[in-house]
Order: structure tokens, then sequence, then C-alpha cells
């Protein structure tokens, strides 16, 4: 009889999990893909992704801004990286309109953490500027001779 | 009769309790892709974790690089300690559009600050950032190995965001 009841125990929280982890994806128009340039096992193949990347705006519509990737997946060495830390630098992420242009940088959103965390980590979001683009933090030289400074 | 009530009140019980529970296995819902993604076929890796979940409202991405001691399985990159700022991790942040991921946000670069072997960061954002749908982390895990960054890059899976 105790094993029956473990067996209802059990089926019933398998039923609550799936209601509530179902629950979450009935709200999706459909089960999305994985990225073309994701493999089955869930590796990433760089040589796949897409020259450009379309940028989503804060409502989820197009923002008409793309992210390239020869200008997001190089990054510095650790010397480089070094400097640039010590310097207080944050370089952000740069957005080119189709013809390739900068029209604007992902800027920083903000962060949060959790105590067991090892470090606390940034996020960067889309912002459309006119006039000077700057894609680095704080303003500095080195800004405008890596990506450029009025548009 | 005494022990009929004493079960029915305990799968009552256990009812009420895995209902209030429900909006915490929303909360809680974590997807994760891990695996490896550099092997340099004498005996070394790096093995990444990738992470998307929401709590409070906000979503929360992670990206673990290199294993904890624990998970012994991972022979291959357990105690092979880096210098300062030669593991470098990064979440990205990617949105389904219903016909193709976007980009929607995005971490730095981030370097371990000290000697380790292995490295795990943190990124959140408003959860929403790009609109209602469902969001993946696409995060990068690499370390500087002979002079050149070597790793790659783990995708998560998909979370649905309101």
């Amino acid at each position: 009889m105790k094993t029956r009841y473990f067996l209802i125990e059990y089926a019933f929280a398998a039923l609550l999990a799936g209601v509530s982890c179902g629950g979450i994806h009935a709200a999706s128009d459909s089960e999305p893909p994985p990225p073309p340039w994701v493999n089955p096992d869930g590796s990433v193949d760089m040589s796949k992704y897409p020259e450009r990347v379309a940028v989503a705006g804060p409502d989820g519509q197009k923002t008409g801004g793309y992210v390239y990737s020869s200008d997001d997946f190089g990054g510095p060495s650790p010397q480089e990286a070094r400097e640039i830390l010590a310097a207080g630098r944050h370089p952000y992420v740069v957005v080119r309109d189709e013809n390739g242009n900068i029209i604007g940088c992902m800027d920083m959103q903000g962060f949060a953490g959790e105590e067991k965390l090892v470090e606390r980590g940034f996020t960067f979001r889309f912002s459309a500027t006119s006039g000077n683009v700057w894609c680095e933090k704080p303003k500095s030289d080195a800004v405008e001779e890596r990506y450029g400074g009025a548009q | 009769m005494k022990s009929i009530f004493r079960r029915k009140l305990i799968v009552g019980v256990m009812t009420v309790l895995a209902l209030m529970a429900i909006p915490v296995v929303v909360y809680a819902h974590t997807v994760s892709g891990e695996g490896y993604v550099w092997e340099d076929g004498n005996g070394k890796c790096v093995f990444a974790r990738s992470s998307i979940w929401e709590s409070s409202g906000d979503i929360y991405l992670k990206i673990l690089n290199n294993p904890r001691k624990e998970w012994s399985f991972v022979d291959c990159a357990v105690g092979w300690e880096q210098p300062t700022s030669w593991i470098r991790v990064r979440n990205q942040l990617y949105r389904w559009d219903g016909s193709a991921w976007d980009y929607c946000a995005s971490s730095d670069w981030f370097y371990n600050s000290y000697p380790t072997t292995e490295y795990e960061v943190t990124s959140s954002a408003d959860g929403g950032i790009c609109g209602a749908g469902d969001y993946a982390n696409i995060a990068g895990a690499q370390i500087f190995h002979n002079y050149t960054w070597v790793g790659g890059t783990k995708y998560s899976g998909y979370h649905y965001f309101p």
C-alpha cells in the first residue's frame, strides 16, 4: 500500500512539473529550433555563424541594427584584457546598419547577482544614438580609434 | 476509518503544498546545455555549461568555464589552473522572433581575476528585455592556450519569458 501511495505521489509531482514547464512552452507561438549555427549536441560552429544578426529592441521588434560577427568575436589577449580592466573600460558591442555604418551600441543595462556566483556580469542592450557614437566607456582617445566617433 | 481520514488529509495537504509550489517551479525553471568546447587530444579540455532561467521577473544567464572539482567525469579539465586573465566567458542573450534568432543583449567578456581552474559568471537583465518570447543563452568559454584563445560556445536551450 505504501508503494502504491508513493507511486501516486510521484505521478502527481511529475504531472505538476509537466504542467508548470509545459505551461511555459505553451505560451510560445511555436517551439523555436536551435540557431542554425548550433550543432545538435549544443555546441556552436562559428563557421556557420551569419555575417550579421539582427538586433531586437525592447518591444521585440527589429531595430534595423545588426551585430556583425567581424566586430564581436575576437577580443583582446590576456595582456590587453588586463590593461582594459585596469583602465576601468568596458568595450561595448557595436551595432551597425545593413551597410556597415555604426548606428549604436549595446548599452550597459545593469547587473545583478546572487551570493554564490563567482563574478557578477553586466548585460548590454541596444542603444541607438544620433550624433556621436561611443562604444566604449568611459570615453577615451582609444574609443574613436577603435570604433569611430561622430557619424 | 481513522487511517483513511489520515491518508486523505495527507493527500490534501500535499495537494495544497504542490499547488503552492507551482510558481516556485516556474521561476526556478532552468535550461542548460553543457559539454566539451575544446579538447587538445592530449588529455586537456575546456568544458562549459550555459544556462538561462528566470528569477523575480529577471532573466539570468550563466556560463561556467571548466568544471567544479566534484565533476570528476571531466578529468581533462580538473585541476588545470589558469593564470589571471587566461579564462574568459561571455553570455549572449538571443530572442526567437518566430522565424529567426535575434541578438537581444550581451555581456562583455569577463576574465578571471585570480588564478583558478574554473570560472563562472552570471549576467542578468530585466524580464522581457526584448519583449515576450523564447530566449536562449549562447555563451562563450575560452582559455588562452599556446598564445591563442581556444574554447567554444554553448547553447543553453530556450526558455519562455512573458
